[in-house]
């Protein structure tokens, strides 16, 4: 065994697993020992719940010996981003308000993480509520860069993305409402997915922007994304927005190639702010899938340039309602002493929350707010459906869309937190596949010069999250960028 | 100088479902406070609403019932306010595309004519949670969240009734209408109907509507006619002084019997209305809309005239009758039972209801069966009682619930027919009165009604008269 | 719509009232410096004539779906109730509310 065993894929365990090799608890103890080795430089972890995983590996174990109702997952040691609601574990969405929120009730991911055997390692960190691209706005603290320690891991979904790269978990869940999938993994070298809206159940995700929340799978290939999305798609009568689509197993078909595939390259995702060194690599990738025999055709997509305000109004306007029920009465941080009813709320939920859920909440409020709804939000959503028609009529034409995940590689802490409009237009290709519902993909194509990943994405037609995975696959498996390791160093200690 | 007031009302109605509006939660009512709560009601992280298919189907019912236009697009809302009793920071509701547009209701006037209301819209809406101001700490308020998000419907009028008479005439109908539709358990104490009226005042002749203010918390007949009387007033007392009326919310104090302005700094409501993007348009195809008009129930109206068609009773019973829908079905369960109509609804018209009112219950608590009942009247009929005994049994089965066979039985009040039984008994009477008999063999006809007599009282009045006038004729020819 | 500092110092007062937020003086003008900012980018959209365009408020083109009128404990209600910050007997308690609407 040269490789440890926090460095195999999730299939691969499962291999493992199967023959008796390895056992769950060896390899959730390995997780651990690594958490509590690595963690304290990444701030990945809120929770960690060691002794209720170690119960489940052993069952698991049992299991995977008796041979019944195993699962590609069973035994697998897994997190989730404390967006998931999880019962009897302290679900935080990394606010202050939430500080010691147990839930008496599941998401619909956990419980489908639970039956299937799988192994629940802790929750992990992100920005307050899903809000920023950093994930520098926790209220626990940032989340380091495991491929450089002074930058970010990207955001939301930072603590699963460095968590992955780190190994400090085999795979995970995140929530993309603007790209907190896709841009973290992208950022930190691993492979991402947002589905479809509607694919994956919402109930018990904690809400952001109900419109554009959707709940995908960060891995560390292709194939385990595929796995791990195999376990939580599908209809939920919990959800009124899920579809009741049939659902494919989304691992068939994966090696079956991308010849005669039309992929289109929208000519409003390398504009003028893109890295070069991004635009270069993303290049790259497009000129090996027509290697690898698909169709490369430029089309456009004219109104990419208003995904970003057209996201800045809508997503807050939602958030504002949907953070509304924070007022200290029914659950969560109540601020102490209030001496009235306005006080109360007033008090609890300025204190509660961090400034950028703050500032969204004005944002959104502002927008909906009597004489500026029609101006602000009303328009936003007629351009919305410009967007989404831009995608409908491209599909016409082509089976899947490429382009680069983020306009630069990750930056340094602190590079972007004083200027929100910077931070937003890190968003700006993530965007739009939110605005319009469809699924969209990153994965690892490249590394900069100063040994920063790069992300290739892949935006689909509604519901065809297979053809996303087939072609994310074929590149995968003709390059090697998805088998590069981060450093866990300081940019500068390691001139 | 002479004023008209013009008065719309909001009746909010909770709908007869089974669950809430969009959470499996029980409506029940009465409950221990917070036993009815689930994630989704109590506006837990994370949960989710869905909407309650029977809740769209009443809506539907009664869109229909008030001939409203249903809409095949309809969309939920959230009505965007802090409150302790609302549990999401916000109310689901519809505000842009209700489900039901348009529509009218006539209610009928003291002059004996009707005159037709409009109806703006109906549309669906979660209730909020209910707070106690007088449980435990003085400072503090209380919350029961089991009402929260049980489904309403929000009938909105056209500012169409002039009178608070009209107006109160106007609430009763609609509550008489959703409670035949089983729509609304129609249940004023409980809260089930609510009230809010908008009132203003114009000098007659005038066109211009004048600024109206809304009364709040009108939570019975009684307070939706002495409220809006009440406002009425006040508004022409303020013009008359020379003063300006404000658009503003009143709060009705039904006990202290005056209103009271909500204006605070909150009161400049901004609702931030917008569609709420956890739930998707609610679509009804022509299919289910026809599906649920051929499924309507006989409204109070039609049910009347046909009593009156078909029983022959006369207007006035048809419409106490039908007054309230159970009371109506007691009525014809008796009738299956019994076909006499009029006798029952004398029955029914005198005694029941009188026992009913006294006691301060309805129909549906009365323990005297439609069957038992039935069976009361055929006993009197076929002359195993007396109207007069009759009396006494029903008494007693409005007191036990029991069957009037049963008590005639135990009670022993059956008339005596048995005519040997009663020969002997006239043998007796004839012996002892040979005085009377020879008088009345002489011609003095008049002393029979004096032997009918010794005979009923030798029966104890339980010799059916009839039989024994035919015996005692006999013996004495 | 005009967003001059002073008219924007409005507008987060009044949003701070609806969202039921508190701020002092410099911390206000924080805000209504980075929403003057964030608005200012929003104008962006006014290039557009969108007159003629149906608004889309949920990404999929479907109908909702129902749930059919069954009741069902959750189970969990006093769990539910023990989360209350403040509770009194079966209660959630909150400070007096004067005026009820």
């Amino acid at each position: 065994m040269t490789t440890s065993l926090t460095q195999l894929t999730i299939h691969e365990s499962h291999e493992r697993l199967k023959t008796g090799d390895v056992t769950s608890e060896e390899l959730t103890q390995a997780y651990i020992k690594r958490i509590e080795a690595v963690d304290p430089q990444l701030n990945c972890y809120l929770t960690r719940v060691f002794d209720s995983a170690l119960l489940q590996a052993k069952k698991a174990d049992a299991q995977l010996k008796q041979k019944s109702d195993v699962t590609p997952l069973t035994g697998i040691p897994l997190a989730l981003k404390d967006i998931f609601i999880t019962k009897g574990i302290r679900t935080t969405c990394a606010s202050k308000l939430l500080d010691n929120y147990i839930p008496p009730y599941n998401s619909t991911v956990a419980e489908k993480l639970d039956r299937s055997g799988a192994v629940l390692l802790g929750k992990l960190n992100m920005d307050e509520f899903a809000m920023g691209s950093s994930n520098e706005h926790s209220a626990y603290g940032p989340v380091k860069n495991p491929w450089d320690l002074t930058r970010t891991p990207g955001g939301s979904s930072g603590g699963s993305a460095a968590a992955i790269a780190a190994d400090l978990c085999a795979g995970t869940f995140g929530t993309d409402t603007g790209g907190s999938i896709r841009q973290p993994a992208a950022m930190c070298g691993i492979v991402g997915m947002k589905p479809t809206y509607g694919r994956v159940s919402r109930y018990g995700i904690i809400a952001f922007a109900s419109s554009l929340d959707q709940v995908g799978p960060m891995a560390k290939d292709v194939m385990d994304c595929a796995l791990l999305l195999n376990a939580i798609t599908g209809h939920d009568a919990r959800d009124a927005t899920s579809i009741a689509a049939p659902v494919p197993d989304y691992t068939h078909g994966l090696q079956s190639g991308i010849k005669g595939l039309t992929i289109g390259v929208p000519r409003e995702y390398f504009i003028d702010g893109i890295d070069p060194q991004i635009e270069n690599h993303v290049r790259s990738a497009i000129d090996q899938l027509k290697l690898l025999g698909a169709n490369i055709v430029e089309i456009s997509l004219p109104h990419t340039e208003y995904a970003v305000p057209v996201y800045y109004t809508i997503a807050p306007a939602e958030a504002s309602s949907n953070l509304a029920r924070y007022d200290g009465v029914r659950y969560g941080k109540a601020a102490p002493g209030a001496v009235d009813l306005a006080d109360l709320f007033k008090r609890t939920r300025t204190e509660g929350f961090g400034p950028e859920v703050t500032l969204r909440i004005i944002i959104g409020t502002f927008v909906l707010s009597a004489g500026y709804y029609d101006a602000y939000y009303l328009k936003a959503q007629k351009v919305r459906t410009l967007i989404k028609q831009d995608f409908l009529k491209a599909f016409h034409n082509v089976d899947a869309i490429v382009a680069p995940t983020a306009p630069t590689a990750a930056f340094k802490l602190g590079e972007k937190s004083n200027d929100p409009l910077q931070m937003y237009l890190n968003d700006i290709f993530t965007i739009p596949a939110n605005l319009a519902g469809l699924p969209g993909i990153s994965l690892p194509c490249g590394l900069t010069e100063n040994n920063l990943p790069i992300g290739l994405q892949l935006i689909g037609k509604p519901l065809d999250e297979a053809t996303l995975l087939r072609i994310a696959y074929a590149y995968e498996q003709s390059t090697e960028w998805h088998t590069k390791k981060p450093s866990m160093q300081k940019s500068d200690a390691k001139k | 100088m002479n004023y008209e007031s013009i008065i719309g009302l909001e009746v909010h109605a909770q709908l007869a479902t089974k669950s809430k509006m969009f959470c499996a939660c029980s409506t029940a009512f009465g409950n221990p406070p917070n036993s009815n709560i689930c994630p989704v009601c109590m506006g837990a992280p994370g949960a989710l609403p869905v909407v309650n298919f029977a809740a769209v189907e009443m809506a539907i019912k009664a869109g229909l019932a008030f001939g409203s236009q249903i809409q095949h697009k309809s969309i939920f809302a959230r009505k965007n306010y802090f409150y302790p009793d609302l549990s999401k920071g916000y109310q689901i509701s519809q505000y842009e595309f209700p489900l039901c547009l348009g529509g009218h209701l006539d209610i009928p006037l003291a002059s004996g004519e009707t005159k037709r209301i409009s109806i703006t819209r109906i549309h669906m809406e979660e209730d909020a949670g209910k707070l106690t101001h007088d449980y435990g700490h003085a400072e503090k308020s209380h919350v029961d969240f089991n009402r929260c998000g049980v489904g309403l419907i929000e009938i909105v009028s056209g500012p169409d009734m002039r009178t608070p008479q009209e107006a109160a005439d106007y609430f009763r109908k609609v509550r008489q209408i959703l409670v035949y539709l089983g729509v609304c358990h129609g249940n004023m104490q409980e809260g089930n109907l609510r009230c809010d009226a908008n009132v203003s005042i114009r000098k007659v002749g005038d066109t211009k509507l004048g600024t109206r203010t809304e009364m709040k918390n009108l939570n019975s007949f009684k307070a939706v006619e002495r409220a809006i009387a009440y406002e009425i007033n006040r508004q022409i007392a303020a013009v008359e002084r020379g003063e300006i009326i404000i658009q503003e919310t009143l709060l009705w104090d039904d006990a202290a019997g005056k209103s009271a302005s909500l204006r605070s700094k909150e009161d400049a409501h901004d609702y931030r209305y917008f569609p709420d993007p956890d739930l998707l348009p609610l679509i009804v195809t022509t299919d289910w809309i026809e599906g649920i008009r051929k499924q309507l129930p006989e409204l109070a109206a039609a049910k009347a005239a046909r009593f009156v068609r078909d029983y022959g009773i006369p207007e006035y019973d048809a419409e106490v009758l039908t007054a309230e829908r159970d009371m109506a079905l007691y009525y014809e369960k008796c009738i299956a039972v019994y076909n006499s109509p009029k006798k029952i609804s004398n029955w029914i018209m005198t005694e029941l209801l009188r026992e009913l009112k006294n006691e301060g219950i309805d129909i549906t608590a009365c323990r005297i069966t439609p069957e038992h009942l039935a069976q009361l009247v055929t006993l009197i009929d076929d002359g195993i009682i007396s109207g007069k005994i009759g009396k006494d049994v029903f008494e007693e089965m409005y007191t036990t619930g029991h069957a009037p066979a049963a008590i005639i039985d135990t009670k022993g009040l059956k008339l005596v027919s048995d005519t040997s039984e009663l020969d002997a008994i006239i043998e007796r009477v004839l012996s002892t009165n040979q005085k009377q008999v020879e008088q009345y063999k002489s011609g003095k006809v008049a002393v029979f009604g004096f032997l009918v007599g010794q005979v009923m009282k030798e029966t104890k009045g339980q010799a059916s008269p009839q039989v024994v006038n035919e015996l005692l004729k006999k013996k004495l020819s | 719509m005009t967003t001059t500092p002073a008219h924007m110092d409005d507008a987060i007062e009044h949003v701070a009232e609806l969202a039921k937020l508190k701020f002092p003086d410099d911390v206000r003008e924080h805000y209504a410096r980075k929403l003057q900012m964030i608005l200012e980018s929003m104008k962006k959209l006014n290039d557009i004539d969108v007159s003629h365009i149906t608004p889309t408020s949920h990404a999929v083109n479907a109908e909702g779906s129902l749930r059919p009128d069954e009741a069902k404990p959750s189970g969990i209600a006093d769990a539910l109730l023990q989360l209350a910050p403040e509770r009194d007997g079966p209660f959630v308690q909150v400070p007096k509310v004067i005026d009820a609407s």
